[in-house]
This record gives structure tokens, sequence and C-alpha cells, in this order.
């Protein structure tokens, strides 16, 4: 039944049986939604013995209360699911933002739970109430771009479609699930729904969520517009003076990139200049985010047609091209995306890359073939772990040992070596439809650890080429060079990269240090908020730091609202001392839902999902490897991370290295604040008793995991 | 235009400059459409952003006989503040006659206490605090007075201490600056071989 907020329903589709129903949703509204009522059911339905790509697995499509409600940057959906690549075999999700998400919620569901295997290819069609499973079998085989064309010419535009392309076709690990915006959703979901012959979804939704508040809802929303919000990542400094802004960043490179004599090149009817878009003018919000020129400099202004983005978004960070020195190679030249995809395809190229049209164009050229590519096949690049890995393997000369002579032959190097576009598009083919040894790289990390027998020092080394930060097999995600112990905490608390941006958004907003540090410190006490490259030792407040930063990625892919520009910890107005206001999210949940929400209440919400990620976490490691203890293990941190930059030692200014003893002091304090045992980093019965998961302590009680 | 731009804005600049054009040649078009100025008349009042440059005042005598010599001039300073321009005194004193008067009474004047200056090398420069930052001012003093080395300094030493962050040179390349190459790197060498600069460094 439909609430405030909650659109009321779960719909579950058994792909097996051919079913569809639709449950009540409401039992679930202490998990928020998305993420929470995902892990929940996922704990609920599917045994952590389960595989991946067993038709017993299952995964969970959700939207959250604030989803499709039109509080600013409320268009992402969450999709949990089963890993099939990261040590542990554990929880994950995926997450995309665009318009399908908000479809979901208006069509009047607050999850989709997808179970079974289809005898032959399908998608999902809902229309509202109306839930059937369609024939794919003339969109299977077919790339993402092409099969979202067809499914929608099939079902009308008025639905939102989203499929798998080969590699989820393919149960390649490393596969997403998109839109043809550009928006995808990796860890691998491609290849779940590969697994249960789902092609993928076509969503219409014509009804509306209810709101308890609007007034309110919508004075929130404009205070928000006003006074609060930023650029991408929600940076609130413009990256070059503006007439109006006392401070702006001095390198020039944050994502407020708008700015006067930046244009849209290419936008229909002539170049649109990005002007000044002041604090407080709503309607230049929009202009502030040129995302293209942040990651690719002036030259990118070129080939912009316009900026895109999600629904309710104000900030549009999904830049689109027109790339026509890519029509000389026969390939798409309109391209869309605002991240990883289209920013390391260069490290495809061995031999270095070549300008095209303009001075400065070979990186996003390249890049631009590469994301369509990434895209078209369907293929994830576990933030970049795919490039890094490519570029090792030929670099370190190891693919002397592990590509055959024929397989390396067959390449076609002359492509590389000419800078040629096709050559990022071919290896992405061939990992796609799994060609090869080299496909291996889509397997996943630690497959290839395993595979090309590496040992576990691989991950340990320190090379550029090596970024991950547990032993699990992903990579670090904004780590500890941006904010020391604190990033280094959350980023190995999940079962994937961590995807947290609270921090980023404030070490790279560009505000002056101390601007900076006065608001954090505001926020979480004395100590809490280092100089850039210039770490303290660990203390509590930062502990608390780095629990907020993770409890609150939880509240942003349950409720949803999007983790890169939520929440709303600094603001671009000199008014406010440059100071965000962390209660917005508590009253926005208030305006939307009718219930009343403190920002403590909500913080307490956010962390039950924190703490079943976790018993979900030890229970798998358990189950797979028989630990009883995710301290050294699940939690353990390479060596570079405290080994790197020899000629510094840890704490001295100039260096991110950290501190071995530290960190796990850091370990200590962060455990205890969130109520694990500081031996193993497992809750405890009264932790998980607290937030009414006692059928969890039960759980690992039984499992004989459960802290004394 | 002190600084040689454009104004600013977020409107295809080709078309706005038409618009303008249609706009001057046709000030009573409005009036060829009564239904919708009814229906625009009917919604709520909102926050009108350019509801300070007010050009319908220029026809309206008894109201703008109401301003003060003072008021007059803050407005001007304001308009072109909006338009992210610095007023130079040369500037206004060439336009001005009673300029010191003016200057004098605005002192005293509450509504003009927006009105500010900054100083610069060869000038001093009027703006409105309203919509201009001071260290922004203090940007677009440097920009005006076409001193490229000493803006370079300057700028190097203010972000230092500032934020604490070194400048890169391509800094100098983007808004309001809009230096090339061949200047900046013709401005880092006079920079070197300044003793008055020898503690900013460049590598």
């Amino acid at each position: 039944m439909a609430t405030y907020g909650w659109a009321g329903k779960i719909l579950r589709v058994n792909l097996t049986t051919g079913s569809t129903s639709a449950e009540d949703s409401s039992k679930y509204q202490d998990y928020i939604g998305g993420m929470g009522m995902g892990y929940r059911i996922m704990y609920e339905e599917v045994p952590l013995t389960t595989k991946a790509y067993d038709e017993a697995s299952k995964f969970v499509m959700g939207v959250g209360p604030l989803t499709a409600t039109g509080v600013p940057c409320s268009g992402r959906m969450n999709i949990s699911l089963l890993s099939s690549w990261s040590k542990g075999y554990s929880i994950i999700d995926a997450h995309m933002g665009g318009h399908i998400g908000p479809q979901l919620k208006y069509a009047g569901y607050d999850a989709v739970i997808v179970e079974g295997k289809a005898a032959s290819p399908v998608y999902i069609k809902i229309d509202d109430a109306t839930v059937t499973i369609e024939d794919a079998s003339d969109l299977w085989g077919k790339g993402t771009f092409e099969a979202n064309k067809l499914l929608t010419e099939k079902v009308g535009r008025t639905f939102e479609t989203a499929v798998i392309g080969p590699a989820g076709e393919n149960l390649v690990n490393y596969s997403t699930l998109n839109t043809s915006f550009g928006n995808s959703a990796g860890a691998g979901i491609g290849a779940v729904m590969g697994s249960k012959n789902l092609k993928g979804f076509a969503i219409r939704g014509t009804g509306s969520v209810k709101i308890a508040d609007p007034a309110k809802l919508l004075e929130l929303n404009e205070y928000m517009l006003k006074d609060l919000i930023g650029a991408n990542n929600n940076h609130n400094v413009p990256a070059v003076p503006q007439s109006w802004a006392e401070y702006s960043a001095v390198s020039g490179k944050n994502r407020w990139s708008g700015a006067p004599g930046r244009t849209w090149a290419k936008a229909e009817g002539g170049a649109i200049d990005m002007g000044e878009q002041p604090c407080g003018d709503i309607n230049k919000i929009a202009y502030r985010t040129l995302k293209g020129v942040f990651d690719f400099g002036d030259v990118a202004s070129n080939y912009i047609i316009k900026q895109g983005g999600c629904t309710s978004c104000p900030i549009r960070c999904y830049t689109q091209y027109d790339m026509d020195p890519l029509a000389d190679y026969d390939l798409p030249t309109k391209v869309s995306n605002t991240c990883m995809p289209i920013l390391y395809g260069q490290t495809f190229y061995l031999d270095g890359i070549k300008d095209f049209k303009y001075e400065g164009d070979a990186k996003m050229v390249i890049n631009g073939a590469s994301a369509h590519a990434m895209d078209e096949y369907g293929v994830w690049c576990n933030y970049g772990n795919i490039y890094r890995e490519f570029a090792w393997l030929f670099t370190s000369g190891k693919y002397k040992e592990v590509l055959s002579e024929e397989e390396y032959y067959s390449l076609p190097w002359d492509w590389e070596k000419a800078g040629d576009p096709r050559w990022a598009v071919e290896i992405i083919r061939r990992i796609a439809y799994k060609e090869g040894e080299l496909s291996t790289l889509g397997e996943g990390t630690i497959a290839v650890m395993e595979k090309w027998k590496l040992g576990k020092e691989w991950l340990d080394m320190d090379n550029p080429l090596n970024t991950n930060i547990s032993y699990n097999g992903y990579p670090k995600h904004h780590g500890p060079d941006e904010a020391g112990q604190v990033s280094m905490l959350f980023n190995v608390m999940y079962n994937r990269d961590c995807m947290i941006h609270q921090l980023t958004d404030i070490t790279n907003s560009g505000a002056p240090y101390e601007v900076s540090k006065a608001t954090m410190e505001g926020f979480f006490g004395e100590g809490c908020w280092d100089k850039p490259k210039a770490w303290t030792p660990m203390n509590r407040n930062k502990a608390k730091l780095a629990k907020w930063a993770f409890n609150g990625k939880q509240f942003h892919d349950s409720a949803t609202v999007c983790n890169w520009m939520w929440p709303m910890t600094q603001s671009p107005s000199k008014a406010r001392n440059y100071v965000g206001d962390l209660e917005l999210d508590a009253n926005f949940m208030t305006a939307v839902t009718g219930k009343t929400y403190t920002k403590d209440e909500l913080d307490f919400a956010s962390e039950r999902i924190s703490q079943m990620l976790r018993v979900m976490t030890a229970i798998s490691f358990n189950i797979h490897y028989g630990d009883t203890s995710l301290r050294d293990t699940h939690d353990a941190i390479p060596n570079w991370v405290f080994d790197k930059e020899p000629d510094f030692k840890a704490f001295e200014e100039g260096t991110t290295k950290l501190d071995r003893a530290d960190m796990e002091l850091a370990k200590d304090y962060f455990y205890e604040e969130m109520g694990w045992d500081k031996a193993t980093g497992i809750p405890t019965r009264a932790t998980l008793e607290k937030f009414g998961l006692g059928d969890m302590a039960d759980d690992l009680a039984a499992r004989g995991i459960l802290p004394q | 235009m002190l600084f040689g731009r454009r104004k600013p804005g977020f409107v295809d600049i080709q078309k706005a400059d038409e618009q303008e054009e249609k706009v001057a040649g046709n000030s009573d078009k409005t009036e060829e459409k009564p239904d919708l100025m009814g229906y625009l008349s009917s919604l709520p009042d909102v926050e009108d952003e350019f509801e300070d440059i007010d050009d319908t005042k220029s026809s309206d005598e008894e109201e703008e006989l109401e301003l003060t010599e003072e008021q007059k001039f803050a407005e001007y300073i304001r308009i072109r503040t909006k338009a992210t321009n610095l007023t130079s005194l040369t500037s206004l004193k060439s336009e001005i006659e009673n300029l010191d008067e003016i200057l004098e009474n605005m002192k005293t004047d509450e509504s003009c206490s927006d009105i500010i200056f900054t100083k610069g090398n060869k000038d001093i420069y009027y703006y409105s605090s309203k919509y201009m930052s001071d260290n922004y001012a203090m940007i677009a003093s440097l920009v005006e007075e076409k001193d490229l080395v000493r803006t370079i300094a300057e700028m190097v030493l203010f972000n230092s201490k500032t934020y604490p962050a070194p400048t890169p040179v391509t800094y100098f390349e983007k808004s309001p600056y809009f230096a090339t190459k061949a200047q900046i790197d013709r401005a880092l060498l006079l920079l070197s071989m300044n003793e008055e600069y020898n503690d900013i460094h460049h590598n």
C-alpha cells in the first residue's frame, strides 16, 4: 500500500515459472529502500552459499522514499546482487542514474526482485501494474545501444529501457546493465542477468509519488538550490575566478568547470557560453558543470553538444559529445558519459596516442571510442582495474608467459602503434566475447591473480598500475591519498570499490584548506581534517568522520539520492561561511514521508544497513575461507599503502603514505565506533540487537563467529 | 568595456545579440500579446534577478528625479559590476564633472555603502560589493592594468597564502586573464629577472 514517499509495493518476477506478483513493501521501511531493502531481501531469500550465476541466485533493483520526489539529485537506482568476482562472493551493489529508477517508482514499485532463470532470452516489461515477461530473442546478441533502440521501438518511447550487452550474455564477470544515455550499473549485474537469460527491462510508470508536505518540500528544494548546492561532486567554488566568488580552484581543475569563454561549441543553433553561475542563481546551476572540460581540458569544448543528466538533477554531469574524428574509423561519433568508461581508454595504448583534429584532443577522442565500446559491449572496468591490468600485463612482460604467440600476433598492433581508436574497441570486444587469454581481464582482479599465478604480492606492489586497496579484488576509490586514514577505512568496508564521495567532494572542492577545515571540524570535531599530504596520527574524530561517510553512503543508495552530490557538507555561499547543512537529508525525509526524522535517527537507520553489510560479509568469508575474523582478512591492507614513496616517512609533509601501527589503531577506533568486536571486526550481539538485527546475531552465533 | 570582454551569459552569444537588436527595434512588441501578459500578471510574484537593472525606469521621469546624484552614480557602478566590470576613477573623471562632490556625498548615503574601490598600481577601481567579491576585484584590477608580470607575481603570492596552493601557469590562460602561452612565457622570463620577485619559484 502506497504511503508518503514509498510506492508501497515490491514486484517479484520469477523467470523460471513466468509468474509475477506484487507484495507489500512497508515491512522494509526500517531499511529505508534501495540498498537497505535489497540487503535485507537478499539476506532473507538467498543463502550466501549461492553462486552469483546459480538459478537460485536473485537480484533486487531498488529505489527509495526520495526517488523521483523532486528532491534534487534523486534519480538513482540501486541493484543488490551477489558478487561473481570479488573475494568472498558476498553482497555487492550496482548503481545507475538516468531515468529508469524514477519510472519504476512511478509504476508503483519500491523494488523488483528477479529470481529463477528463463528458458530463452526475455525482457521484463513493466507498464504500471501490468507486468509481462516478453521474448527477447531478437535482442539477444546485440550491443546495448542497438538493443535499447530496438526495445524502445518495440514498446514505445514513453518507456525507459535498460539492457545488458554481449559481455553480460557471455557471463563476463565485469559486465553492466546500460541505458541508451550512457548510464550503467556495473559490478557484474550484466552477467547475473545474462545467467537468467534476461536481456533487460522496459519500464513505464504513469503514477506519482505521494508527498506528505509538498510546501515544505518546495521550501527545502529552494533552500538547497539557492544556498547549498555547488557543481558536480558539490564542489563549492568555481574552477576559475568568477566575479561573485571569493575563491576559485587555483589548480584550475575542479568540477565547477563552467566559466566565461567555455562553451558547448556543437550546441544546436550555435555555441553556448557557460558564463558565470552565481551562488543563489538557480537557473544557472546546470551551467556550472562542464565535465568534458574537467576531464580533458578546454579542447573538449570543441566537441561538446551539451550536458545531460538524471531525473530531478540540476547538475548535468553527463557530457554529450559529437566526436567527428571517429567517423573516419567508421565508429559512432555521438558519445555520452561522465565517469570511468571515458577516462582511461588511453591506457590501452602502450605506445602513446596522437591528436586528431585539435591540439590535445587525442585522449578525449580515444576515450570517446573506448567509452562507447565499453557501453556497447556492456563491459565494466572495476573502477579502472581492467585498464591498469591490461597495461601492467604488457609493460611488465608477463604477456610473454600468458598469451600464446598466436594470440599475441592476432592483435591488430598496427592500430595500437598508430593510435587508432579501433584498437581500444577491439580489446574491449575480445573481453566481451571471452576471446583468448587476454579476456581473463574481464573475469576480475582475483581471477587474473590466481589464473596467472601472480600471488598476493602482486597486490602489494608499489606501482602506479596497482591501486588495489585490499586483497579482495577492487581498487581504491578516492582512497588514502585524499583523506588519510579516514578514507582508507571506508575503502575496505565493502565487497567492491567503495564508491564513497563525501570526502573527495571536500578534498577536491578547490576551497581554501582553512575554510574546509573549519567546516569539517565544526561538524566532526578538532583534528578530523588534515591538510593534503600532511597526515596527522589517528584520532577519535577521524573515526567518527569515517563512520559518517560510510553510513552516509548507505543512506544515499537507499533513499535514493546521488552520492556524488549528497550530502550538502559545503556551500558556495560566503554568507554561510561556506558551511553546508547536514540536517537537510533528514528534513527532506520528514517532508516527503511524513515520518519525523532527526539527523541522528537517519544516521541510525543508515547504520543498520552498514551492520547488515558487515554481517553478510563475515558470513561469506566464513563460508568460503573458514575465516572467523574480518580484521586481518577482508580488512587487510596491501603493503604499497605503507611502503610507497620510500623517501618519506609516514606523517611527513609531502606524502600520503600511511603508517601500519597507526592504521591498526584506526581500525580499533572505527570498530569501536561501529560497535564491532575489536579483535575480529564483526558486529557484537549487543550492536545487532540495537538495530533490530537479532536474527543476524543468531546466524553469526550458529556459525560460531559471533564475537564473545 | 574596460575588460574588452562580452558580458557573460548563458545564452547563445550570437542569438543574444540578435535578440537585443530585435528588442531595441520593437519596444512595443509585448503589447501585441495581451493574453500572455495577462497570464503572466496573474502569476504570483517571483524574485527578479534583474530587478536592479530596471531599464523601464529610464522612461519614468518622476521616479528618476527621486534619485540623488550619488544614487544614480551608485546604480551605474552596480550595472557595470553585474557585467563583471570595474570602473576606473580615470574614466569617471573624464565623464563626470562633479565627481569629487559625488564621492564625498556618497560617504554619508547608506544606500550607496556597497560601492567601494580597490587600489591598483595605476588607478583606483570602483565596484559594488553586492555583486563582486573583494578578491575578484583585486584580480580584475590586475587584469585591467595589463601588467602580466605583476599579475603573476601577485596571484602566486595570494594563492600561496590563501589556499595555500601553487599556481599552475595555465591558470593565467583562463578567465579572466586570458593570457596566451607566449605572453605567459615572456612574463615568466621577465619575472625571473626581477629581484623584487625572487621568492617566486617556477618549476
